[in-house]
């Protein structure tokens, strides 16, 4: 049964008596609230995502969120997540209640899944071949990625490639695009047919709001695929759009830079980010126009598999 | 005086064009190799060398007024204490 199968009220009725168990990915998430908002944002952006039933309460995570038990609830009411039963982050204010669930659920991964090379970074698919974008925030990353989405790549994820140390394969993990600032206008006049979340003015990011993922990405959650790319993009006003090759070690160097566990797998990290490297063309990518980006992105090449 | 490997740090790398990307296992750091330090790093894992025999093996992949030269000679020298700090070879 999927998200949407419920009644808002009935989302809401669930999210506070008994939790719900989310199915994102190959991921369970236990997630308990009574935040309005929450259930909004759930009811909107989760629609597609399965809802499993778990007679044994086994979850990955089990988070929720609530309201602090604290003076402040009277005038300038906050919302505070709880991951295992205990706080983990300090409380914001309420109005951001389903931004730091999608802050929070990203936390729980990177802070938990060590069977896979977590990198901070894009993942999209097209034609069977995975371009992983990694880069430091402000770098246009999100905003690519919601454009390629939208233009009939695959979303794997906006923001963790999840490479599965076994076999180098790139794990799923579609979940809501996260836009912030002028992003948001852009890629709303971008595909006037997206679906966003409310815009949430001034948080520690500015004003974010969350795009929902492709139906057939969410659809498609448990194809793991292979890397073909790796592509270091920033966008830069007026620049017109160039993919320069990146020597494969510098690009290895520069992975491991935006990855979360690299250094806690050890030698299996290094492992798993050599064999990612070693199949991937590895590029870095300025642009200014999405058009152009797009236009290039279609027209990538896998590497010819060497003998 | 020569240098060797680290026997345990043999295996723990790859590399790209004229590039090397080191994994040390005693301190888990990974380490970008420029072009020569990759080609001291790959003559030292063929035999234990000091500095005199790595130039004359590097020779031909070095332009001809950098061969056994004194400044050739501390520029080998450097590497192969770089490498020492980063615990990728030791005296054999």
């Amino acid at each position: 049964m999927n998200v949407s199968a419920l009644s808002p009220s009935e989302l809401k009725f669930r999210l506070r008596k008994t939790g719900i168990f989310l199915q994102t990915g190959s991921f369970i998430t236990h997630l308990k609230t009574s935040i309005s908002s929450v259930a909004e944002g759930l009811g909107l952006l989760y629609a597609d995502y399965l809802l499993v039933e778990q007679q044994d309460g086994f979850a990955d995570f089990h988070i929720s969120l609530v309201h602090p038990r604290n003076l402040r609830r009277w005038f300038k009411p906050q919302v505070l997540f709880l991951f295992d039963g205990n706080p983990t982050f300090k409380p914001l204010p309420l109005d951001q209640a389903f931004p730091m669930l999608e802050w929070g659920l990203n936390w729980c991964i990177s802070n938990h899944v060590n069977h896979c090379l977590i990198i901070h970074a894009a993942v999209v698919e097209k034609g069977g071949y995975a371009a992983i974008l990694p880069a430091p925030p402000g770098s246009g990353k999100s905003t690519l990625c919601a454009a390629l989405v939208n233009r009939g790549w695959r979303l794997l994820s906006d923001e963790l490639a999840l490479v599965r140390v076994s076999d180098g394969k790139l794990i799923p993990l579609p979940r809501p695009v996260s836009l912030k600032n002028e992003s948001i206008e852009i890629i709303r006049s971008y595909e006037p047919n997206a679906i966003f979340s409310r815009k949430v003015a001034d948080t520690i990011k500015g004003t974010v709001a969350h795009m929902k993922a492709p139906a057939d990405s969410i659809a498609r959650a448990t194809e793991a695929v292979e890397v073909a790319w790796v592509i270091f993009p920033k966008y830069q006003a007026g620049a017109m759009a160039c993919l320069e090759s990146l020597p494969q070690s510098r690009a290895f160097m520069r992975v491991a830079d935006n990855s979360f566990n690299y250094s806690l797998l050890g030698l299996n990290g290094f492992k798993t980010m050599t064999r990612l490297i070693d199949a991937s063309l590895c590029y870095d990518f300025e642009y200014s126009k999405l058009d152009d980006a797009i236009e290039i992105f279609g027209s990538l090449k896998p590497q010819v598999p060497r003998r | 005086m020569k240098w060797q490997v680290i026997s345990d740090q043999v295996i723990n790398c790859c590399s790209w064009d004229d590039e090397l990307v080191f994994y040390n296992k005693l301190s888990g750091d990974t380490h970008l190799l420029g072009s020569a330090a990759a080609q001291v790093l790959l003559e030292l894992r063929k035999s234990p060398s000091n500095a005199l025999s790595l130039i004359e093996a590097l020779a031909p992949c070095q332009p001809s007024e950098m061969v056994m030269n004194e400044e050739s000679y501390i520029y080998i020298e450097h590497l192969l204490n770089e490498l020492n700090m980063l615990g990728l070879i030791e005296f054999s």
